[in-house]
Formats: structure tokens, C-alpha cells, sequence
């Protein structure tokens, strides 16, 4: 499916609209809701003095837009980024302010249709991600799909690791 | 045409007796006199009292006079600024 | 009643309007004493008892007050003087309309009234310098001139009012003034467009990537031989690099206004504290962005405040020490090295060094064998928890709340510090960065990343010997010109993670060209090792946002010409990080590690 298809269908915003899409040989889902657009990957700037989750900032028209690798969050392995790797800009609500941060994918795959009666809850054992970054997991034709909880992800807790990372103390070391 | 006899110190202390002595003894039907000649001392309450009732008696359509006033009254009076307002014939200044 | 108009504007008339408090009796207070304080002041004209107040007698409670008088007294005192009489007094209603003359409170009050249109009588009617009768009689007189086809007198009112001598000549020229200067803010009002600052920050968006696009236009054109569709991009560059500045320039706001404001406060709080306080304003016109604006407020009015409370002393004691009688506060505002200097200087009593140390000592601020520098000890009553009000007033006269102003310049990624001379005076110096303003920039990478430097730090640039980079490898500075340069390798400073900086990567470091910034910042200068230097280029500042506003030596992105990214450092923060705090400057960095990736290797 093209990205311009994909973004095409991104412009649905029913709650049961998931994107689903590959990182680290997983399977996993996101709402549609929080997704603003999809690009590909390309040439990002490196943050200085930051956790290795932090792939960079990007320009989208003009706004300097954080970009996190899920998988290096995750504790999953990296993969090279190639021409499918794409960045899935989104809109997360921190702390009542709008933070619009992208996330660095391997593939993505389409946007299906996940009634909320069809997620069932995470498996407390077995998950390759911490669960609870993991809003349920989804039954389809092809096996499992993991579906990730985004508010989570983002959280302020989670953002604030980059917020109050203190220098100092790597200086001492 | 009974004036009403007042007694007691005109002050702040025995001033709601006085006010009840007129209340008492006051009738919508006569004219209103009041003799102060047994009052013994006074202060601003008593002026207000006296004040009051001259406001009341000429709502009432009814004549006002105080009899047998010492002078410590009218000094009092005068140095509150209010003779004018006793010896006044009505309240008019209030729409002035 | 019945008053001569003339004799009522010409003398000096009091008029007090009295109502006393339901409780006046109870509390044992006699309204015949007050008559006498207020004949003590003057001579009362007339005096009428106002009983619209008082109960008949069966409503009447004997005991409660219900007495009020209209009073016109004759008095040369002041208004304060007369009110002064009534402060004992509870729960009194009180007007003291202060005599014609006192034309100087009609002009504050008429300074006072709200910015509308009005015509003079209104104004002079609102402040009271005026009856209404008076007034109708003076537009009965016009009347009737404009009758005799008098054209001139249509305006005349304010003549008119003086000829007939009922408001000042003063007082009508404050309200003319007044009147005109209204006009003039309306007709200012319309040549502005009120805009909401997020549709500003779309707009300057959206010019910086027409000027991205703009550069890759030109890049194309570079490829095509076509010398129209050449001369047509290069006058679309020039274009959009005007509008790009115009689009900036829509934020920046001048600081003037702000500290106008400050005109007023000198003058209520030297009154109050019956000081004489000059403010001097120097640079009104130097342009801050507009939110940098907003929240510098605070923090001024309370240094301010504290210079005119603490700092200058009453004129009688600056006489006594042959200083001039009228104290002098300058506020002053410049741009300097990529940032906004904003001064506070008083010539007031100062800042006595000795008594900040031992309250420093004394509240465990600073330690028992701490040596500080004379500018760090003054710095202490920035420090939190310095001192109460109550204290510092007997000490020093100042410190209070400081650290809560430090605190809001720190929001704004400034800094402040203090200067003083005992007996000489104060001076306080803010530094705030221009958060969204556009600054001339020094392009330079480090790892293959885009740095920007602000340009007017830049000192110089070098490129280093084979000897000097023998020596970072092991002392973190280097000898320039017989001075002792400090060096920092931003690569390495930047790494989140110092431990793949290993022994093959010293030396192919050693083997590396190095390029040396150096910076000049507080007359230090310091050099920084970066990779390449790529030259000067505009750069607009975009803040670091929520994710990364915790990272400090950076003061935001902003986009290059090729659309990527890059870091803006912020110098001061930069050197604060790196070197810690200012003191023991050399100390530390021959002592301490700062490239600690040079020091893992080497121990």
C-alpha cells in the first residue's frame, strides 16, 4: 500500500482505526487518533547528550519535531533504517499541552479496523515490550498484533527522562 | 396640650429610658411637647433623640416644641450644628 | 443652596461630606469634638445637618448614630491634614472635596480617568473641578455668544471656565491635554491590527520554508543555464530574504513601554516614601521579543522597587553625604553579543560586602573556609533562603524575594547579577536571550552534526598545530599567544555515553584536523573543538520545546538553508555546564576533568 493511500485512510479518526506496522519483527498497532501523518524516513539531526531512544529531531514544515526510536525504547534491536522505514508523526497530549512527536518504524502496513472487543488483554509473560506500554493484544488472520499504548509511550514521566537528565554528573565520572 | 415630662441623664446611657418615657407617652392626636426641664445632662444620643422626634412629629403633620430647655442644651445644639435644624419650621432643606 | 459663584471658586473651600457610623455612640465618640478639631484647622463657612439618615421615632434605636453633615471649611492645610481628623472614626462615610486650587489632585484624577473620548466639561465634571451648575451656566454663555454669531466660541469652553473662574487654568489645560492625548491613542489604535501571536509564528513558519525552498530553487537554477530564470530567482531570493526579516521583526516589540510603566511607580513610592527619585531611561527602543517582554515585567517592579525602598536614601542623609538631594535610578536596555543587556542603577547607599558574608556564614550559605570573590559574595542575596525582610533592611537593605526574581530570569534563560559600592550605589544587569529573534550565526559541524554559534562570540578561529594537540591530550587547554586558552572537544562532551571514546579513537583523534572556536564571553574566552567551520548564516531561533527544555547549553533549533536542523548553543549556559560556576575558573579546568573522555583514556 502507498503512503499517500495510507494517509489517505489516516483521515478516518474512528476510535476502532488502528495503523498497524513493523518494528523489530513485531507486529504492532497504533490508533489512528493520535497519528497526524506519515513520512518517510530521511536525513534527521542527532540530539547531543540525550538517551539513545532519542533518534533525532526532524523539520516538518518548519516545526522541529522530536523523533523517538521505539525500538531502542523498547530494548528491541535496531534495524538499518532502508527506504521502508518511515517516521509516524503524532499528537500526544503531555501534561494538557499538544507535543507533536514522530516515531521511527520499519514498515508500514495499513490501517485496519480493531473493534474494542477484539483487543484482549496483554499477556503478563512472553511480551518482548514492557507491558505496560502494551495496550492489548488483537487476533487476526495472521496471529497477534500487538497493540501499543500511546498515552502511555508518551507520558510525562517518560518525556521528562529527556527533560531532567542532569549533566553533572557525567562530568564527574 | 400635655407637655411630655422627660427625666433622667440625656446621655448614651440613659437614653433608651428616655425613649421609651416619649413613646409612651406620645399621642399621634396633640402636639408634641416635650419638657427637658428634668433632664440633667446631655450628649449627642439626646440631640439625636430630640432630632428624631421633631422628624417624626412633622411627619405626623404635628406641632414640635421643647420647653424649659437649659442652656448646656442649646450649646450642645449649637456646637453639633443642628439649632437650625430645631428652630427650622420644616424638613424642606431634605429635598434642597 | 444659594452660593456666589465667584466667591466659591476663589477661595479656598473644603467641602466635607460626613455621614458618621451606626456605632459612633457606643463607641463614646462625640460629634461636638469633631467640630471643634475641624474649627482647629480652619474656619467652618457653613455647616448643615443632613437628616435624611435619621429614624422616626418608633424605628429609632437611641443608642445608634444616625447623624451626617454637608461642612464647608475654610483651610490652608492639606487634604491628608483635614482627613486625619476622621481616622478614629469607624464605619463614617467621608468626601473631602479638596479647595479649586488644588488643582494638582484634579490633574492626577484627571490622569486617571479611563481612555474614552470625552468632551471637557465631562472630564472636569468626573474629577469634581467642576458643578454641574457651573457648567450649564458656561454652555449658556456659549449659547448665546454663538447667537451673536461670536463663530470663535465653540472653543471656548475651557476659556470660558477660567474667565469665569471656576477651574484653574492648570486644571483645564490637564484635561485639554488629557483629551488630546486620548484622540491621539485612538487614532493610534487604528493604524494598528491586533494579531494573535500563534497566527505570527505560523506565518514566520511558513516564510522559512519559502526561503528553504527559495535556496533549493537556487541550487536548480546553479544547474540550468538560463540567464531570465536566473535574474527572476535571485530577485525572489532578495524578496524573501526581506520578507523573512519583516516576518521576524513582527514579534520583536520595543522594551519602552514596559518601562514607561516605571515612571509611574517612581513617582507613587518616592511620594509615599518621601524620597525624591529621578528614573532615566536609556534605550527604550531596544527590541526583545514580545513573550521575553511579558515576563520581564515582574522582575523589573521588584528590583525597581527595591532600589527606590532600600537603595537611595532619604535627601536630607544624601545631602548630609554630599550626594545631590534627588536620587537617581537608570534603566537601561542595549543589545550585546547575541543578547539583551537590561541595567538597573541606583546611586543609593549600595551593598556592604562584609555584612553579606557574615549573613551568608551565619545562615550556612556559604561554608567556614569558603573563599569567595567580592562578586561572588555580592551574588549571595540572590540565594534562596538569603534573608527575610525584616532582616535585610537592617542589614544591607536588600535581598528581599531576590531569589524568586533570579529565579524568574532563569525562566527565561537569562541570568542576573549585582554590582555594587558601598555608599556609591547598586547596579543589577539581566541578560536574557533573544528567544525567537533572529541572530547572526556561526555555522560550524561537530561529528557531522550542525551546530550554530551566536557570531558576535565568536572571537576567532583557529586551526590547531600538532603540538597543541598533543597538549589537549593532556591538559584540557592549550597555550595561545603566551595565555592559557581553555579547550573543550564538544564531540566528546557531547556524547551521551563517553565509553566508545577508546585508545584507537584517541588516536585517531590525535591524527585528526582539529578546528578551535574561540569563544569571548564576561571577558573570558574559551575554546571550543569542533569539526568543520562552515561560515556565518542567519539563523532564527525556534525554542527547544517540551521534550528537550531540560537541556541546558543549547538556547533552541533553528533550520537551515537545506532544511535540516541544527542546535543553536547557548555560550553562557554552555560555559556555566561545562566549567561549573565561574570562580576557581582555571582552577577547575586543570583540576577537574572536562572532557572526561580525554580522562577515562588517559587514567
Amino acid at each position: 500500500m502507498s503512503l499517500e493511500h495510507i494517509n489517505d485512510e489516516l483521515e478516518v479518526t474512528e476510535q476502532d482505526q488502528h495503523l498497524t506496522f513493523d518494528l523489530s519483527d513485531e507486529e504492532l498497532a497504533i490508533q489512528v487518533m493520535n497519528i497526524r501523518e506519515i513520512i518517510r524516513y530521511g536525513k534527521l539531526t542527532k540530539m547531543p547528550m540525550v538517551p539513545d531512544f532519542i533518534e533525532g529531531v526532524i523539520n516538518l514544515r518548519g516545526n522541529v519535531v522530536p523523533v523517538i526510536n521505539l525500538a531502542a525504547k523498547f530494548g528491541l534491536s535496531r534495524q538499518e533504517a532502508d527506504k521502508r522505514t518511515c517516521i509516524i508523526i503524532m499528537e500526544v497530549e503531555i501534561e494538557e499541552n499538544t507535543v507533536v512527536m514522530g516515531i521511527v518504524v520499519d514498515k508500514v502496513h495499513q490501517v485496519i479496523e480493531i473493534p474494542e472487543d477484539n483487543i484482549e488483554p496483554s499477556p503478563t509473560l512472553g511480551a518482548t515490550i514492557q507491558t505496560n506500554f502494551i495496550k492489548g493484544m488483537a487476533r487476526t488472520e495472521d496471529g497477534f498484533i500487538i497493540i501499543l499504548d500511546i498515552s502511555q509511550i508518551f507520558s510525562a514521566e517518560e518525556v521528562a527522562i529527556v527533560s531532567d537528565m542532569n549533566r553533572d554528573s557525567e562530568v564527574e565520572s | 396640650m400635655n407637655p411630655i415630662q422627660l427625666s433622667g441623664e440625656g446621655t448614651i446611657y440613659e437614653i433608651v429610658s428616655i425613649h421609651q418615657q416619649i413613646h409612651d407617652n406620645w399621642s399621634v392626636d396633640t402636639d408634641m411637647i416635650l419638657d427637658v426641664s428634668a433632664i440633667t445632662e446631655v450628649d449627642a444620643s439626646f440631640i439625636q433623640l430630640l432630632a428624631s422626634c421633631k422628624k417624626t412629629a412633622e411627619s405626623n403633620h404635628q406641632t414640635f416644641q421643647i420647653i424649659n430647655q437649659p442652656e448646656t442644651l442649646n450649646d450642645k445644639m449649637a456646637a453639633m450644628f443642628m439649632q437650625d435644624f430645631f428652630t427650622g419650621e420644616s424638613l424642606q432643606e431634605e429635598e434642597a | 443652596m444659594e452660593i456666589d459663584d465667584k466667591e466659591h471658586t476663589a477661595t479656598e473651600h473644603y467641602h466635607i461630606s460626613l455621614r458618621l457610623g451606626i456605632d459612633t455612640f457606643r463607641q463614646g465618640f462625640d460629634p461636638a469634638t469633631l467640630f471643634r478639631q475641624i474649627a482647629d484647622l480652619g474656619k467652618i463657612k457653613e455647616t448643615i445637618f443632613i437628616p435624611q439618615n435619621l429614624l422616626l421615632m418608633d424605628e429609632l434605636d437611641p443608642e445608634s448614630c444616625y447623624l451626617g453633615w454637608e461642612i464647608t471649611l475654610l483651610s490652608h492645610e492639606k487634604k491628608e491634614v483635614i482627613s486625619e481628623i476622621f481616622q478614629f472614626l469607624d464605619a463614617c462615610q467621608l468626601t473631602i472635596l479638596p479647595p479649586q486650587s488644588h488643582f494638582s489632585e484634579y490633574q492626577n484624577l484627571i490622569e486617571q480617568l479611563p481612555d474614552e473620548e470625552m468632551a471637557l466639561g465631562q472630564i472636569l465634571l468626573q474629577t469634581s473641578s467642576l458643578t454641574h451648575n457651573e457648567l450649564q451656566m458656561v454652555l449658556n454663555q456659549q449659547q448665546d455668544n454663538t447667537d451673536v454669531g461670536d463663530s470663535a466660541a465653540k472653543h471656548l469652553t475651557g476659556e470660558l471656565l477660567v474667565e469665569n473662574q471656576m477651574v484653574q487654568k492648570e486644571v483645564v489645560e490637564e484635561a485639554l491635554n488629557k483629551q488630546n492625548k486620548v484622540r491621539e491613542k485612538k487614532q493610534n489604535a487604528l493604524n494598528f491590527v491586533k494579531v494573535d501571536s500563534a497566527k505570527l509564528d505560523k506565518l514566520i513558519n511558513l516564510v522559512g520554508e519559502l526561503v528553504i525552498n527559495g535556496a533549493k530553487l537556487n541550487q536548480i537554477t546553479g544547474h540550468i543555464a538560463d540567464d531570465e530564470l536566473a535574474e527572476t530567482t535571485e530577485g525572489m531570493t532578495m524578496a524573501l530574504e526581506d520578507l523573512r526579516e519583516n516576518a521576524l521583526g513582527l514579534r520583536m516589540v520595543p522594551i519602552g513601554t514596559t518601562f514607561n510603566r516605571f515612571h509611574r511607580v517612581i513617582r507613587d513610592t518616592s511620594k509615599d516614601l518621601e524620597k525624591e527619585i529621578k528614573l532615566e531611561i536609556y534605550g527604550a527602543e531596544t527590541e526583545l521579543d514580545k513573550t521575553v517582554i511579558e515576563k520581564i515585567g515582574d522582575p523589573l517592579m521588584h528590583l525597581i522597587r527595591n532600589s527606590i525602598d532600600h537603595g537611595i536614601e532619604m535627601p536630607d542623609e544624601r545631602q548630609r553625604l554630599g550626594k545631590p538631594r534627588e536620587g537617581r535610578v537608570t534603566l537601561q536596555a542595549r543589545h550585546e553579543a547575541g543578547y539583551i543587556t537590561i541595567q538597573i542603577i541606583d546611586d543609593g547607599k549600595g551593598l556592604d560586602a562584609d555584612v553579606l558574608l557574615a549573613k551568608g556564614l551565619e545562615k550556612g550559605i556559604v561554608k567556614e573556609n569558603e573563599k569567595l570573590s567580592r562578586q561572588e559574595i555580592l551574588n549571595l542575596i540572590f540565594s534562596a533562603g538569603f534573608s527575610t525582610a525584616q532582616e535585610i533592611s537592617n542589614i544591607s537593605g536588600r535581598g528581599v524575594g531576590m531569589d524568586v526574581v533570579r529565579r524568574n530570569i532563569e525562566v527565561l534563560r537569562g541570568n542576573v547579577t549585582i554590582d555594587s559600592e558601598l555608599g556609591q550605589g547598586t547596579t543589577i544587569t539581566i541578560q536574557l536571550p533573544l528567544t525567537l529573534a533572529i541572530i547572526d550565526g556561526f555555522h560550524v559541524s561537530i561529528d557531522s552534526e550542525s551546530y550554530i554559534f551566536p557570531l558576535d562570540m565568536v572571537h576567532e578561529c583557529l586551526t590547531l598545530t600538532a603540538e597543541q594537540i598533543e597538549e589537549t591530550s593532556v591538559h584540557n587547554y592549550i597555550t595561545l599567544r603566551e595565555e592559557v586558552l581553555p579547550i573543550v572537544h564538544l564531540k566528546e562532551y557531547f556524547a551521551a555515553d563517553n565509553t566508545h571514546f577508546n585508545e584507537a579513537y584517541m588516536n585517531h583523534r590525535i591524527r585528526e584536523r582539529h578546528n578551535i572556536v574561540v569563544i569571548e564571553f564576561s571577558n573570558k574566552k574559551i575554546g571550543l573543538i569542533v569539526n568543520e567551520l562552515l561560515g556565518e548564516v542567519q539563523a532564527v531561533i525556534k525554542p527547544l520545546g517540551r521534550v528537550f527544555k531540560g537541556l541546558s547549553g543549547f538556547a533552541g533549533f533553528t533550520i537551515l538553508g537545506s532544511g535540516l536542523v541544527a542546535l543553536v548553543l547557548d555560550i553562557p549556559g554552555l560555559i556555566q555546564q561545562v566549567i561549573g560556576s565561574e570562580h576557581d575558573y582555571f582552577e577547575s579546568l586543570t583540576q577537574k576533568s572536562i572532557c572526561s573522555g580525554v580522562n577515562q583514556v588517559v587514567h
